[in-house]
């Protein structure tokens, strides 16, 4: 109750008028982002960061504006996923399987307007979620010791590792610990030692996360984008009636409520992101449907679903990011990274350290969804316009931008080389069949894991019989083998 | 992602290139002190900073052979030698291929334009028309001189290069309001950079 109490206070607190400008501004950046393809929310959130970085921007500021920017890009996939069957994100590509049919019976606006408020829903769903379930979990993690943080730590990477792998999951694990090995370049913390540097001074300090994110995640996609076929934007369907059918938000008061359990669920499991929260809800939907005829000719019950799940996600994301430190998507990652730019180390101790963080992240992650429904009714008619910008135009600009991103962080020009670099190597990686994701929850959370381990096997003289006998690390290693033996389903 | 007959053969070589990491790791962890004291502190073996690279390194061996025998049990080193021979009668792969290439030494030039400065000593020709303390006063110092006329370049280069479709009417609107777009988005954003966001120009 305290929880909700302090989340009020924030709520009113946070509402001053720069604040709200900031979120207005990203709100919308973030629907473009999210409405463009190849322009993702990580992206949007990694390029933000740098920026909110470089021009000391407050706590509270900075984090309107990259929650602003993960909303709007979260919501803004499903415009051109209705209008034009193009979804401009991932996550966006089970609404347009529903979605396009409705548009081209005529019932585009609706479809959007539904979309819209579903979004809103399953961002307030998450946000009830995170307030319920964080000062729960926190308590939980203080009883947890080193053993106990190296385990989730791994099972982060494995579990990750396993879900995103588009091929086998072996390539996952592999790019989680390749991402636990860079993680170890740079000075031993323990004894000073320097370890894989070669001798290259910029390396001494380890590799800093945003360029490796920017380099992950913006270069493949650059590459993908500019060198496939590119379509010019289709001419989308006319938008009429923008308004929701209140009958039909009444028939699918179910399927929003389980969209909503589902895309927290997974929204909390590391590294998962709204992508599979959105296909898995779709699924789950048409499965236990009344009208299963319906899905793939305009089945409004499967939008229902996925946005619903993709927004609810993202309060259940942020749920192991504040409580334990691991980012539940890949945007997650990135505003983990953020976060600790900022000066705030999430974590179980991070409720004492700043008691007030937790409710104020939660109020700007509603105040987030209240201005994404506005902002997602305003700009519907004209989000096709957007759509219109040429991929040979607009990739070039995203470059122009990551080289700038990575370079703003430090004013270092190695961590645009090492940008260049990581992402050629990411591109010939994603290629091959290895995730990226994994990659970088692994350079996140390898220090966390090795430190860990180390003092876990200090306390116990090399032992490692703790592991197995304390009831929380036992768990952990039960969920690892469940991850590890996992396969994930594609449907 | 390549195609499944593909990916199989590539796995042969993706699972040799992690093992022979793994094995390169585990060498250099070897060479990291473990036991006794280091700098004055206690580095018993699973202390030392080598420990967490020899465990990766071990399993980086063991998972990259798990990649080649998955490869090799679907098939993929019946025909090990074809991945060449395709690529080189393949045009459409080859071109692909070019152009991969071609976009990411793109990205390295436009970089080392940044970094070398070529276009420096225009900062002088922009001091002589900008007052130091304008909006576009960045562009009177030699890194924001630089930065610009690369930058537009590179986005030049980049759109007429990736750009699909015929001929381009150099002289028409559509051309004009391009042209203004490349060289005017880097203006604008160096102009962001450097005077409201103080974040210094590469």
């Amino acid at each position: 109750m305290e929880a909700f109490v302090q989340f009020a206070h924030q709520f009113v607190v946070l509402a001053t008028p720069f604040n709200l400008l900031v979120l207005l501004g990203s709100i919308l950046l973030g629907i473009i982002f999210g409405a463009l393809p190849g322009l993702t929310a990580t992206l949007g959130v990694a390029l933000l960061t740098t920026v909110t970085y470089s021009i000391s921007l407050s706590v509270e500021t900075s984090m309107m504006a990259l929650m602003g920017v993960y909303v709007g890009a979260i919501y803004g996939g499903c415009h051109p996923a209705i209008l034009l069957n193009i979804p401009g994100t991932a996550a966006g590509a089970a609404t347009a399987v529903e979605g396009f049919p409705l548009s081209q019976q005529g019932r585009g606006g609706e479809a959007i307007a539904t979309a819209t408020v579903m979004s809103f829903l399953g961002t307030l769903f998450g946000v009830f979620a995170m307030l319920l379930c964080i000062p729960w979990l926190s308590r939980l993690a203080l009883l947890f010791q080193s053993s106990e943080y190296f385990l989730l730590a791994l099972f982060g990477v494995l579990i990750c590792g396993s879900l995103t792998a588009p091929d086998v999951p072996v390539k996952g694990w592999i790019a989680g610990l390749f991402g636990m090995l860079l993680a170890t370049v740079g000075m031993d913390p323990t004894h000073g030692f320097q370890r894989f540097t070669f001798g290259i001074p910029e390396l001494v300090e380890g590799i800093k996360p945003i360029p490796v994110i920017l380099g992950g995640f913006a270069i493949p996609q650059i590459i993908r984008s500019l060198t496939s076929k590119q379509d010019p934007a289709k001419t989308g369907n006319p938008i009429q009636s923008l308004w929701p059918k209140v009958l039909v938000l009444k028939q699918n008061v179910k399927t929003a409520i389980r969209s909503g359990l589902m895309g927290v669920g997974i929204g909390s499991i590391p590294g998962v992101g709204e992508d599979i929260a959105a296909w898995m809800s779709y699924d789950t939907a048409k499965r236990y449907s009344k009208n299963p005829g319906e899905y793939g000719e305009g089945s409004m019950e499967g939008v229902v679903a996925a946005e619903t799940a993709n927004n609810a996600c993202i309060g259940g994301a942020l749920i192991p990011l504040l409580t334990l430190g691991i980012p539940g998507s890949p945007p997650a990652m990135m505003l983990l990274g953020a976060i600790m730019l900022h000066g705030v180390i999430p974590g179980p101790r991070l409720p004492e350290e700043h008691p007030e963080f937790i409710p104020k992240m939660a109020a700007i992650l509603t105040w987030a969804s209240l201005f994404m429904l506005v902002c997602g009714f305003a700009v519907s008619r004209i989000s096709v316009y957007v759509l219109r910008i040429p991929v040979y135009l607009l990739m070039p600009f995203v470059a122009l931008f990551t080289v700038l991103g990575s370079y703003a962080f430090d004013y270092s020009l190695f961590n645009v080389w090492f940008m260049l670099g990581f992402g050629l190597l990411a591109y010939l990686m994603e290629e091959n069949g290895y995730p990226i994701a994994p990659l970088v929850i692994g350079i996140i959370l390898g220090p966390m894991a090795e430190d860990n381990l180390r003092r876990a096997l200090i306390d116990h003289q090399g032992s490692l019989l703790p592991f197995l006998t304390r009831p929380i690390s036992l768990a952990f290693v039960v969920l690892i083998c469940f991850s590890l033996f996992f396969r994930r389903r594609r449907s | 992602m390549l195609e499944r007959s593909e990916l199989r053969r590539a796995d042969i070589f993706s699972g040799s290139l992690i093992s022979l990491i793994g094995g390169l790791t585990l060498i250099g962890a070897s060479k990291m002190p473990m036991g006794g004291t280091y700098g004055g502190v206690d580095n018993p073996w699973y202390a030392s900073p080598g420990a967490i690279p020899l465990l990766l390194g071990a399993l980086f061996i063991l998972l990259g052979l798990a990649v080649v025998v998955h490869g090799w049990r679907q098939g993929g080193g019946r025909h090990l030698g074809d991945g060449v021979r395709c690529f080189v009668r393949d045009h459409d792969r080859r071109r692909r291929t070019l152009k991969i290439g071609g976009l990411w030494l793109g990205l390295v030039a436009y970089v080392l334009l940044l970094a070398w400065k070529p276009f420096a000593a225009s900062s002088l020709v922009f001091g002589r028309v900008l007052s130091a303390q304008g909006h576009f006063g960045f562009l009177t110092e030699a890194n924001g001189a630089n930065y610009w006329i690369s930058s537009a370049i590179f986005l030049t280069l980049f759109v007429w290069a990736f750009r699909p479709g015929g001929r381009v009417k150099i002289l028409s609107w559509r051309s004009m309001a391009l042209a203004t777009t490349l060289w005017g988005g880097p203006l604008l954003l160096g102009y962001l950079f450097s005077v409201h966001l103080h974040v210094p120009l590469p």
